[in-house]
């Protein structure tokens, strides 16, 4: 990748991103969850470091972290993961798709737990889609210690 | 500047996602070599040692998925102690941490786990498959570990 094309995509992820962590701020406290935006340090392939912003959400004991993974995907211009904390579980992902994001979520059935995720169905991501996916994790996580 | 709990843990998380990646390909080379074996035509080195490194992948994340962890146990513990050439063994290291940031024993334990795993596979001694723990259940017992350590240490 060109450096002139990296810092162009690295500074649009670093927006993207932090418009993404705004929204799901703004769709989740309504809801119950106290957010709390943190930066994330990144090293990119030319050396050069950055920060996008991660947003940790907590719901009683349910502790979620918003993490910004790369730009440099394949098929998609940003994917950021939905993880369990302090386990580091994957919950879901999303992906900067067409300039949209959308979350992919495997709603598990009732005996199953989140983190033994298999095949995933992609959402557009809104308010809706959002509450709904946070409340399946809430409702099959397990707690940690 | 100081160290932060959050960028140790998602290190160790970016060494199992590494791996996912790193599996998801070998995997699909493995399988596209075997209904044509012409994709490596003329290389046979590498034909040779593809099953194998499919097979030992696991264990090659956990030896870096645990230095990951280790080193940020050793950076937490030489700042405890204000002397950056403080060094012990990761057992130590373990129950020092535990019983200094008062871990509780289950996850303690788990994390002995994990590290009686590297020294199988650093030391290519037998696995023991009854106490084998899988990559992501080590990545989920270190972070829990982790956890505990404060969220800054200078």
């Amino acid at each position: 990748m060109k450096a002139e094309s990296r810092a162009e995509r690295r500074d649009e992820f670093i927006t993207k991103v932090k418009a993404l962590a705004d929204d799901v701020t703004r769709w989740a406290e309504p809801k119950g969850w106290v957010t709390k935006s943190c930066p994330k340090k990144f090293r990119d392939a030319d050396h050069q470091l950055y920060e996008a912003t991660a947003l940790f959400l907590q719901r009683g004991a349910t502790r979620l972290l918003l993490d910004p993974v790369a730009y440099d995907v394949p098929g998609a211009e940003a994917a950021v993961d939905l993880a369990l904390m302090p386990t580091y579980d994957d919950a879901a992902s999303l992906y900067l798709e067409n300039g949209t994001w959308n979350i992919h979520y495997a709603f598990p059935s009732d005996s199953q737990a989140v983190g033994k995720i298999g095949e995933t169905t992609a959402f557009a991501l809104t308010g809706d889609s959002l509450n709904q996916i946070l409340d399946a994790i809430d409702a099959h996580a397990v707690q940690s210690l | 500047m100081p160290y932060s709990r959050f960028e140790w843990m998602g290190h160790v998380k970016a060494v199992e996602r590494e791996h996912g990646a790193a599996r998801f390909a070998i995997a699909r080379l493995r399988d596209e070599v075997k209904a044509d074996p012409s994709v490596l035509r003329g290389d046979d080195e590498n034909r040779k040692a593809l099953a194998i490194a499919h097979e030992n992948l696991e264990g090659t994340y956990l030896v870096r998925l645990f230095a990951a962890f280790e080193a940020a146990l050793r950076s937490f513990d030489r700042a405890r102690y204000n002397d950056p050439t403080w060094d012990r063994v990761a057992a130590i290291l373990i129950d020092a941490t535990a019983s200094h940031r008062r871990i509780g024993e289950q996850v303690r334990d788990s994390t002995h786990a994990v590290r009686r795993q590297r020294n199988w596979v650093a030391h290519e001694k037998e696995w023991d498959d009854a106490a084998r723990v899988a990559l992501a259940q080590a990545r989920s017992n270190l972070c829990r570990f982790l956890s505990h350590l404060p969220d800054e240490w200078e």
